[in-house]
């Protein structure tokens, strides 16, 4: 795999998992809304 | 309390969505349908792999979030599925802009299902005898067109998605989705898991990855990409509309649709960490991985995944998984639309149990010619694509003719919020989003000319021009028609103008 795909994938995994796990976090702090 | 009946016999039954969990993992499951494992990996292979998928997420982010926002005020705020939403929110006059989207969800309902029969029969096939001694390619051809066991799966299909469906949501949707979208998740990365570890997978993740500047500022490129998240989040299809009534009247919109949005992203990426490595470890040079990409959604799944999983180690279990996760991802998909149907039926009054077998029925009628015929079934999928975009624009002419920026500050930003939503969505609504779409529908509609350059105007030829607009019109005179009659069936009017009311007695 070439540097351009190691850093893309790395950059795009970040945001969509880590930002769906950010948010999917912040809303379970409360479960009632 | 809002949230829970009493029943006759004094057991506490649930009103609208029991738990936030439960309501995300519906959402989640609204939008994360076939589109997710089978188009994306292989529109973002063909259209510049990094590039498509930047696009793709600057796409949801200025587009699908957006309209997913705004569908989740209208229900709330009405209470009401979309034709009583539209009048409640704009005026009686514009119901039957909102029956358009219910229409729209009812009859892709009907050809959908007959999709899901044919996974299912993948599925038996996958989990009785493997894919090994298969002819793919002959195998694909029966079930597709003229086979009873497509028609018997479709009826099994519709059965399962209106028996939960008719146990309303709390008893129904919402436990099988908390069961059904997290074993989604668990089957994915473990398909996942196991191609990206075949050798030869890293060239399929550089093909989707890898940014190519000359894909990066082609307009094809991004033009893919809309109508990839567009088909995928289901931004103006009524889908969260139809779920936002039985949602908590403090519940907040803004964090759940973010979280509806990536979390559909995250299951596509999934799909793209399965399908492109298991395809590029499967073929001898990158030409023929491109030619498998470019060979269609069905053709990919059912004609080369189908063959490639029994050449890879542990393959017989990987096929299992893989369909499986393809059925949940449809069924959960499947349940929402064809609630869509059955919502407006209980605003006029309608018990659920009657409201469930009539669109049942409808479905059943409706879709029977294409779980038949492959080709009556692309011609809906093409029809009510293009009509999905009419739909989305529908709800930005809603939002903008009651207000967009009163629409942010009095429904979307309450003091409960944990998220709270600036000016952009405005600027969004009022003016990214109904001009990318327009240019998104001439796109295509310049695409279908191309597709028939002397007959693009023939209604009865597949994928025409003129089959859209011949039954698109027909769709929308009909309903013009009945605009008064739908309006005044609407028993209830709920909105008051400022505050969501809580969920209503109808809907329990």
């Amino acid at each position: 795999m070439s540097m351009n795909g190691i850093i893309m994938m790395i950059v795009i995994v970040t945001v969509v998992w880590g930002g769906t796990g950010m948010f999917v976090a912040k809303a379970m702090k409360n479960d009632n809304k | 309390m809002e949230q829970q009946k009493s029943t006759t016999s004094g057991k506490k039954s649930v009103r609208g969505f029991a738990t936030r969990w439960g309501l995300i993992l519906s959402l989640i499951g609204a939008s994360a349908g076939t589109g997710n494992v089978w188009r994306f990996p292989r529109m973002a292979a063909l259209n510049g792999g990094g590039s498509f998928v930047l696009a793709w997420l600057v796409s949801l982010v200025i587009v699908s979030i957006p309209v997913i926002i705004a569908e989740m005020v209208l229900g709330r705020a009405t209470r009401h599925g979309c034709p009583g939403a539209f009048r409640d929110f704009i005026g009686k006059k514009y119901t039957w802009m909102g029956a358009f989207l219910s229409l729209t969800c009812i009859g892709i309902t009907a050809y959908y299902t007959a999709i899901m029969a044919w996974v299912l029969q993948y599925a038996i096939v996958a989990a009785t005898k493997g894919f090994g001694n298969v002819n793919t390619e002959l195998m694909y051809e029966n079930v597709v067109s003229g086979n009873w066991m497509t028609v018997a799966l479709f009826i099994v299909s519709l059965s399962i998605t209106a028996f939960i469906v008719s146990k309303g949501i709390g008893s129904g949707i919402e436990k099988v989705n908390n069961i059904m979208v997290p074993t989604l998740f668990i089957l994915l990365i473990i398909v996942a898991v196991r191609c990206v570890t075949l050798p030869g997978a890293a060239q399929g993740l550089e093909f989707l990855f890898a940014v190519k500047k000359e894909y990066l500022f082609n307009p094809q490129t991004w033009l893919s990409a809309l109508s990839q998240s567009a088909w995928s989040v289901g931004p103006g299809w009524g889908l969260v509309l139809t779920y936002a009534v039985y949602t908590k009247a403090k519940s907040d919109v803004a964090l759940n649709e973010f979280i509806q949005g990536f979390g559909n992203n995250s299951v596509a990426l999934l799909a793209g960490f399965a399908v492109l490595p298991a395809i590029f470890a499967s073929v001898p040079t990158v030409a023929a991985a491109e030619e498998i990409c470019a060979s269609g959604n069905y053709g990919l799944t059912f004609v080369y995944l189908a063959k490639i999983f029994p050449g890879m180690p542990g393959g017989y279990i990987i096929g299992i998984m893989f369909f499986v996760a393809l059925y949940f991802a449809a069924l959960s998909s499947n349940l929402v639309m064809l609630l869509t149907g059955i919502t407006p039926l209980m605003d006029a009054g309608w018990s659920r149990k009657k409201a469930t077998i009539t669109m049942f029925t409808v479905c059943l009628i409706w879709g029977l010619p294409s779980a038949w015929s492959l080709k009556f079934l692309g011609n809906q999928d093409w029809v009510f694509g293009m009509t999905l975009l009419v739909g989305t624009l529908f709800t930005c002419f809603a939002i903008f003719k009651y207000g967009t920026d009163k629409v942010r500050t009095k429904l979307i930003n309450i003091p409960e919020n944990e998220m709270y939503i600036g000016k952009w969505w405005t600027v969004c609504m009022n003016v990214v989003v109904p001009i990318t779409i327009t240019i998104m529908f001439g796109w295509w509609v310049v695409q279908s000319i191309s597709w028939y350059p002397d007959t693009w105007w023939n209604p009865f030829l597949e994928f025409s021009l003129g089959t859209v607009i011949l039954q698109a019109s027909i769709h929308i005179i009909v309903l013009v028609l009945f605009n008064k009659k739908m309006s005044d069936s609407i028993k209830h009017k709920y909105f008051d103008g400022n505050t969501y009311p809580p969920i209503p007695e109808e809907h329990a």
